[in-house]
């Protein structure tokens, strides 16, 4: 088990850079989560903590140990990879023993620990079979023991859940987090799905174009997004994000297509006048009554018209329209909404977020500093 | 532009040099008379020697009939031929990719390796049954008969090339298009054809190749009428001082229409990068 | 408005078991169909048999009471959208759309500025106008997905069959395209069968769902019903996320016992039962709860709007919704509460459902 710290890493691809000099600190034992959509550096970053990538400029270390420029075999990383990388015409229980062998460690022994590792991800049954006949969801077990039975270090996962079928996801999901609990190792996975983040870190690091935008616990990246980018890359379905302006010395925010958000004091402070400013809700937060009956409580209120109603059993869907901004509203139960019929959207001060022009959060208390100071 | 370093620049002159040097020599030496060619190098014309069209008045004039002939068969051979190959070819690839047979204990895959093994032979090996068979077709130095031994020859690999390409071809394009109204030959020709161009183009460019270059078909199956043009190389070679600036003009002219075959299919080939988004 | 009625249609493709067994239903005419199930369950196989890209063993297949069996794909006037979009690579957008409509079967039915005016308003319905000159090599995923459907739309086909068509797309880009889908399919009012994994799918667009599993229909019912009424344990698992809790129970003549408690539900002969509650049903909290079950946290997952917990209950894993931040750390006690009206019961021999939760 090791720490991992990251101080101001870049990897360049000839003249792109895929990764613009990022730091970070993974705790020992901790569940790193790398998201972010396809080409924002997640995966080079992982290679890197891996070594299968050199580090065009910065430093890597491992306890404080620099590690930038140890080869990949030497580091006691482990790596499961996209695509299971497993041998076909080996047993399950050569392929989990393999890096055993490579260790020359003795029968005995390999077979201890692969029967521990076995029973532990639940595979005991298929220890004699091939993986070539087996499900998704089994190969990626299988794939997970072959890294766990080495006592890694550092334990890395590349998109975990690409090849698994989108029912079964869930349980790997729980799976994998189980897993940590119980190995207690410091794991780092890369996924493009928020789901899998929200579900199995200990806190998120979320990039975007070889950057980082936030790391924090999921509650805190899904509460208080640091910006738009993260706000509108999290939840499901995702924040509903809308441009505001505020009117020239006025006390509230006028959102495009005609809603008004009266925002608390603290936060109109750091709202400059004038700027595209943008704001943001999530759909569960939303209450969504017809127009006809609507009273006028809540801080964001909008107009707007049902586009469309889409149950989800225990819960619907709303997307409504107004201008031409869609939102969505996520509600309890089945509610009585139509198509075309005209509502009111409000949503408490508390629920609403407002980012400035360059897409950062303002929120009240750095207001608050920003104002002091 | 990048600016590459001088010393980079130098190796690359002196590579230039080493490789245009025999075109260059050959082309000089067709435009030569046999005495400025046996009698010591001379590299400069007008300056060592003095150009002369002797060479090409020989080959395209009232003596060079053998010449023309001889041309005529290896571009007809050669394109009839390839042509065939790759329409032949083209469909039992297609087969072979879209549909699932059974012949006894016999699959795709093995029928496949049937077809390629054709070519595992040696052809000196092939070439000697071939000419027995020729004797009893009366095939013997006939077009017709050295169309079907080369398109015979080229068949296992533009089948074996052909269903690679087919087999890339997602057979969910060939589904849409069913659906949207096409019937089975009209998807060949709006969809899988014109995306199997590349491959279509590829292999009759190999199979082209192959019977341009050939020389064993020839010299066994042919004596007159149909041989082609390196038999005629070969012929003007078997003399006591070879005529090297004949030699060199028809070796200058046979490369032109490989060239020209080249030129115009590359065009084809190059549209795989347009089709990289099949997916 | 198309109706379709598959009858009876069976399909072996030399494997031990069938790829589609026995499966009938009849989809309304203008009505959404969405066919769920896991992967390799036989969703493209129906949907090929329907475009007739595969001939079904036995059975038969009717498009407005007239049977397909003996009509080619090409003169059934079914669309098709592929899972990998299968667009003509070295056609642009705009030849894309108008390849149906200059299909031989059509041939002389649309002048040439009726098919550039359908083009243009199929083009402006999906929002792809500025692309019609573009390569489909250079779109990205959600825009080739859309002149996928504008192919499909553009000749208003008797049918339209949508194999996963956002299975690809990330979360974004499959809400907003999952919406405009139930929009357009609304406002065209064209017969549609969608084949998907994802159970939300068929919940939020569907007006009739068969969930389809191992080539067999479970369930054929309105997206209430597979949800509320699930026939038996599959139907059950399929729909619903986070999953529906399957914990091994006993009944005998008065009531269910489950988890070392007894409910008076699913009376009836005494034998083994799997009871099903959904894990927004299952009541949970920290502290001690009158007719409670105590358990132990194994983990707490946030979905940001809401938890889901696993508790250990007497070695039985139990998922449980709760409000975000609950404080729920791994190896904790909780106690869990089953509401009895909200519990489904199901024969365990059979996974025939005996008792559905009521309806609040």
């Amino acid at each position: 088990m090791a720490g991992v710290n990251l101080r101001d890493v870049t990897k360049k691809y000839g003249r792109t850079e895929a990764v613009k000099g990022i730091s970070f600190d993974i705790a020992d034992g901790e569940m790193l989560v790398i998201l972010g959509p396809s080409g924002c550096g997640k995966t080079s970053t992982l290679r890197m903590i891996a070594g299968l990538e050199t580090v065009s400029s910065g430093t890597i270390s491992f306890d404080g140990r620099p590690v930038t420029t140890v080869p990949p075999a030497r580091r006691n990383v482990a790596m499961a990879f996209e695509n299971y990388g497993l041998y076909e015409h080996w047993t399950v229980f050569d392929n989990i023993a393999y890096p055993l062998r490579l260790r020359g460690l003795a029968d005995g022994g390999i077979r201890r620990k692969v029967t521990a590792v076995a029973e532990q991800l639940q595979i005991t049954d298929v220890l004699r079979a091939r993986p070539a006949g087996l499900s998704g969801g089994m190969r990626q077990r299988i794939g997970l023991a072959r890294a766990l039975v080495r006592d890694p270090s550092v334990f890395l996962l590349d998109e975990p859940m690409s090849h698994v079928d989108a029912d079964l996801r869930n349980d790997l999901r729980a799976e994998i987090k189980r897993i940590h609990l119980e190995v207690g190792s410091t794991m780092i996975v890369v996924t493009h799905d928020q789901l899998d983040a929200l579900t199995m870190a200990d806190r998120i690091l979320v990039m975007d174009d070889g950057r980082i935008e936030q790391l924090d616990t999921p509650t805190v990246v899904y509460d208080t997004p640091a910006t738009t980018f993260v706000a509108g890359f999290i939840g499901e379905p995702p924040m509903n994000l809308v441009s505001a302006e505020r009117s020239d010395g006025g006390d509230t925010l006028t959102l495009d297509g005609g809603g008004r958000f009266g925002p608390p004091p603290t936060l109109l402070d750091a709202v400059p006048t004038g700027a595209n400013v943008t704001v943001g809700f999530r759909p569960h937060r939303v209450r969504l009554e017809p127009a006809a009956v609507a009273a006028a409580s809540g801080d964001l209120r909008l107009d707007a018209t049902v586009y469309m109603v889409e149950p989800l059993g225990d819960r619907t869907l709303v997307t409504v329209r107004c201008g031409d901004t869609r939102m969505k509203v996520d509600l309890p139960g089945s509610p009585g909404f139509t198509v075309d019929q005209p509502v009111r959207l409000t949503v408490d001060q508390a629920d609403v977020h407002v980012f400035d022009p360059a897409g950062r959060r303002i929120d009240p208390a750095s207001a608050r500093r920003a104002a002091a100071a | 532009m990048r600016t590459a370093g001088w010393g980079r620049r130098a190796v690359l002159f002196v590579w230039v040099l080493f490789a245009l040097f025999p075109v260059y020599w050959t082309l000089i030496t067709a435009f030569k008379q046999q005495v400025d060619i046996y009698d010591g190098p001379r590299f400069i014309p007008f300056v060592d020697f003095e150009p002369t069209l002797q060479a090409w008045r020989t080959l395209f004039g009232d003596g060079g009939g053998d010449f023309l002939g001889k041309f005529a068969n290896s571009v007809v051979f050669s394109g009839v031929s390839s042509l065939l190959a790759v329409i032949l070819g083209g469909f039992a690839a297609y087969g072979l990719a879209r549909y699932r047979y059974k012949y006894g204990p016999y699959r795709n895959d093995d029928l496949s390796f049937l077809i390629v093994s054709q070519r595992i032979m040696p052809p000196i090996v092939s070439v000697l049954a071939l000419y027995v068979v020729f004797v009893n077709l009366r095939l013997l130095d006939t077009a017709f008969g050295m169309i079907l031994a080369y398109t015979a020859m080229n068949l296992p690999l533009t089948v074996y090339l052909l269903r690679t390409f087919f087999e890339a071809i997602p057979v969910e394009v060939e589904h849409a298009a069913a659906l949207d109204g096409y019937p089975q030959w009209q998807r060949l020709l709006r969809v899988v054809f014109p995306l199997a161009a590349p491959g279509l183009a590829a292999a009759f460019l190999l199979s082209f190749f192959f019977a341009w270059n050939d020389f064993l078909f020839s010299l066994m199956l042919t004596f007159n009428d149909a041989q082609t043009l390196p038999l005629y190389i070969t012929s003007l070679n078997a003399q006591s001082q070879p005529l090297w600036w004949l030699i060199s003009a028809v070796g200058l002219v046979a490369l032109v229409p490989p060239a020209i075959v080249t030129v115009v299919l590359d065009r084809f080939m190059a549209r795989q990068v347009l089709i990289g988004g099949m997916r | 408005m198309e109706t379709l009625t598959v009858t009876g249609v069976s399909k072996t493709f030399g494997g031990p078991r069938p790829a589609i067994a026995d499966l009938s239903f009849t989809l309304g005419g203008g009505e959404f169909g969405v066919v769920v199930g896991p992967s390799g369950a036989g969703k493209t196989t129906l949907l090929n048999m329907i475009a007739g890209l595969v001939s079904p063993d036995t059975g038969e297949i009717t498009l407005n009471g007239g049977s397909l069996a003996a009509v080619v794909p090409e003169r059934r006037d079914i669309a098709m959208v592929f899972e990998n979009y299968a667009l003509y690579p070295h056609l642009s957008v705009r030849r894309n759309l108008e390849f149906p409509l200059r299909a031989p079967v059509r041939r002389g039915q649309l002048s040439r500025s009726q098919i550039a005016a359908r083009v243009a308003e199929v083009a402006e319905t999906l929002r792809i106008p500025h692309l019609l000159d573009r390569l489909p090599s250079q779109l990205s995923g959600g825009q080739r997905q859309r002149v996928s459907l504008g192919r499909a739309l553009v000749r208003r086909p008797r049918l339209l069959l949508l194999d996963e068509p956002i299975t690809h797309l990330d979360a974004k880009l499959r809400h907003e395209m999952r919406t405009e889908l139930k929009r357009i399919q609304r406002e065209l009012g064209v017969t549609t069968l969608y084949a998907t994994p994802d159970q939300s799918d068929a919940l939020a667009l569907a007006d009739l769902v068969v969930v389809l599993d191992a080539g067999r229909a479970w369930q054929v019912g309105s997206a209430a019903d597979v949800y509320e009424r699930p026939a038996n344990v599959t139907v059950a698992r399929t729909l619903g996320d986070p999953r529906i809790n399957l914990l091994q129970g006993r009944r005998d003549a008065t009531g269910v016992t489950v988890l070392g408690q007894r409910f008076d539900a699913g009376q009836g002969p005494p034998g083994p039962v799997t009871v099903g509650i959904r894990p927004g049903d299952v009541e949970l909290s920290t502290q001690p709860v009158l007719g409670a079950v105590a358990g132990r946290v194994l983990l707490s997952q946030t979905l940001g709007y809401q938890d889901v917990v696993y508790v250990d209950v007497a070695g039985a894993t139990v998922r449980a919704t709760a409000p975000a931040g609950i404080a729920a750390r791994p190896g904790s006690p909780a106690w869990v509460r089953l509401p009895a009206a909200r519990l489904h019961v199901f024969e365990t021999a059979t996974g025939r459902a005996l008792r559905h939760r009521e309806v609040v």
